[in-house]
């Protein structure tokens, strides 16, 4: 799972170099704008079921790889 | 045209007088909202009008800065009232881009909304002038100032490839052909309904002419949504919600932004009837989302370049168009323009075959301001129907099919980002202007067929040891440039930049290195 997140990530950031930051905020550094966020959340839909809303959630709880993770996880086992 | 067609001035006035206390403008704030009355745009467009027309010299086209204030519609009206064209500009538009824009205008007055700290020709007044101005004036302008059919009513200016921005000059004729058409998209935009219109795009940024002016026409009320409230999702839906707008007027990826929370749907905005997209490709998963989320609204595709008022073509894409259609089209023109698609020798293709999309008719641009070498280029006369029109050629390739247009793509270094039109030299020549660069090359990246975005290779002249700094302050120096999208989201350094045999930059060479 955390794998195949990393590569959607990268993906869509288009950077491999966030697989090996991932505490690396991906907002701040200009690697996701929000067209690229929209695109994360619907894949993330695809591919694990989960549905995040961006209107229930703060950006500082997802600006990162490992809590982008986390929140999936979380969210998978619930 | 149409002798029945009331013309753009005229509506506004009626408009207004049939419902002065009717909210024109709202710019949704977050708490706080700013709005104008149908009544009070009239009147303080009036007086402003006066004061200005009594105090200039020449019919010079006027600046106006500023953000999505209501009082910047006043400003923009004031102008054309006064018989002089108005031009936008955005707080988007860095401050150096902004003074080379009033180097080429060279205004007598530039209206501000928002605080602009320049250093140019041309006296400023500030909102806090112009608010005391619509006050204290007691004198109205007189409606044969106004604009006559021929001549410019506004100037928007476009990324141009050496480095300067172009202007593209627009008559009131140009705006009332444009206008005639638009009010049929869709539904429709009656008058009666009083509909309300989303603004979503900057004025700098002729999408925003779709909105503005169906709502000036049509006695409805525009519903701003200015940036902070669109960078902050959780505002964003409330105020989507708030607004109960009738008409989407937006680019297909804001709308792919908002799709991003199962929140937007009908339910949120029960009473919209049709989305109205431009500015780049509309893609089938869009619509297709769309669709599930907003089963009774229209979706509608349109496309134009600034140079013939905001768009000439529309389609409505059904469903049985989205399943069947990949790409979308982009739509048949509307009356009063003739799309043509032009090979390599300048002559007109037949059905089906590729080439340049040259569009002709009654709404195509009289030039760029003060430009003569690229009018040239650009524009020219031919005849239709025995009649002679302007015709603008595009640079976009495309093909017809059964009198339906298809968009290919650019034929030149031009892209859309995000429904933002750049060229890339314009940003390559800005790169070049910073200490030490002694190359520069942007390529843009896709994802699904559109520009996701753009990426910079510099050879630079200094040793570079931390290259993470180094691109931090390359970024920093750019952006007092050029506007935010116009930043390279990922800069590169080369040893040389691969050239073809005769010494242009070989761009498919260099994309494969970043």
């Amino acid at each position: 799972m955390e794998e195949k997140l990393l590569d959607l990530l990268a993906e869509l950031c288009e950077e491999d170099e966030v697989k090996n930051n991932l505490d690396e905020d991906l907002f701040e550094s200009g690697l996701m704008d929000s067209l690229a966020f929209a695109e994360l959340l619907f894949a993330i839909e695809e591919n694990f079921g989960v549905i995040i809303a961006p209107s229930e959630i703060q950006r500082s709880d997802i600006n990162t790889a490992n809590k982008i993770i986390r929140l999936v996880k979380e969210r998978m086992n619930a | 045209m149409d002798t029945r067609f009331v013309t753009i001035l005229e509506k506004i006035r009626q408009n207004a007088s049939e419902r002065p206390d009717r909210l024109m403008m709202i710019e949704s704030a977050g708490e706080t909202k700013q709005s104008i009355t149908w009544g009070q745009l009239d009147d303080y467009s009036d007086r402003l009008a006066y004061w200005m027309d009594s105090r200039l010299k020449t019919k010079t086209p006027i600046i106006v800065y500023g953000h999505k204030d209501p009082m910047m519609i006043v400003c923009f009206l004031a102008c054309v009232k006064s018989g002089r064209a108005y031009c936008p500009i955005d707080i988007n538009v860095p401050v150096s881009r902004t003074a080379a824009i009033v180097n080429e205008v060279k205004p007598e007055i530039i209206l501000t909304t928002e605080p602009l700290d320049i250093q140019a020709s041309g006296t400023t007044v500030d909102k806090e002038q112009i608010l005391q101005i619509v006050s204290a004036e007691t004198n109205r302008i007189s409606p044969e100032k106004a604009v006559k059919p021929d001549d410019v009513f506004y100037i928007i200016f476009t990324s141009g490839s050496t480095g300067v921005p172009k202007g593209v000059q627009i008559t009131r004729d140009c705006l009332d052909h444009f206008i005639q058409w638009a009010i049929t998209l869709g539904n429709g935009v009656a008058d009666e309904k009083a509909y309300v219109f989303l603004n979503q795009a900057p004025f700098s940024f002729d999408l925003s002419v779709m909105d503005l002016f169906l709502c000036l026409y049509t006695g409805g009320t525009l519903w701003a949504l200015p940036k902070p409230v669109q960078n902050d999702m959780k505002q964003l839906y409330r105020s989507l919600g708030e607004s109960d707008a009738n008409v989407w007027v937006s680019t297909p990826s804001f709308a792919d932004v908002c799709l991003a929370d199962p929140v937007f749907s009908s339910e949120l905005m029960p009473n919209l009837t049709v989305f109205l997209f431009c500015g780049e490709i509309l893609t089938n998963r869009t619509v297709e989302r769309l669709f599930k989320r907003f089963p009774n609204a229209k979706v509608v595709n349109t496309y134009g370049p600034t140079e013939s008022t905001c768009a000439v073509t529309e389609v409505t894409v059904t469903e049985e168009i989205n399943r069947s259609v990949t790409p979308l089209p982009v739509g048949r023109p509307k009356p009063g323009t003739w799309i043509r698609i032009v090979g390599e020798n300048g002559q007109i293709l037949p059905d089906g075959e590729h080439g340049e999309i040259v569009i002709v008719g009654d709404s195509v641009s009289v030039g760029y301001w003060n430009n003569e070498e690229k009018n040239k280029l650009a524009f020219g006369m031919t005849t239709e129907n025995g009649t002679q029109y302007r015709f603008y050629r595009t640079g976009d390739e495309g093909y017809l099919s059964d009198g339906m247009l298809y968009y290919g793509g650019r034929m030149d270094l031009q892209v859309k980002l995000h429904g933002y039109r750049i060229e890339l030299g314009d940003i390559e020549n800005n790169l070049l202007k910073i200490d030490g660069i002694e190359q520069a090359v942007v390529i843009p990246t896709y994802r699904d067929g559109k520009v996701s975005s753009l990426v910079a290779g510099l050879v630079s002249s200094l040793p570079v040891s931390d290259e993470k700094a180094e691109v931090a302050k390359i970024k920093e120096a750019l952006k007092k440039e050029l506007p935010e999208y116009m930043i390279p989201k990922k800069i590169r350094f080369l040893s040389d930049i691969p050239r073809t045999n005769n010494g242009k930059i070989d761009r498919k060479a260099v994309g494969e290195i970043l």
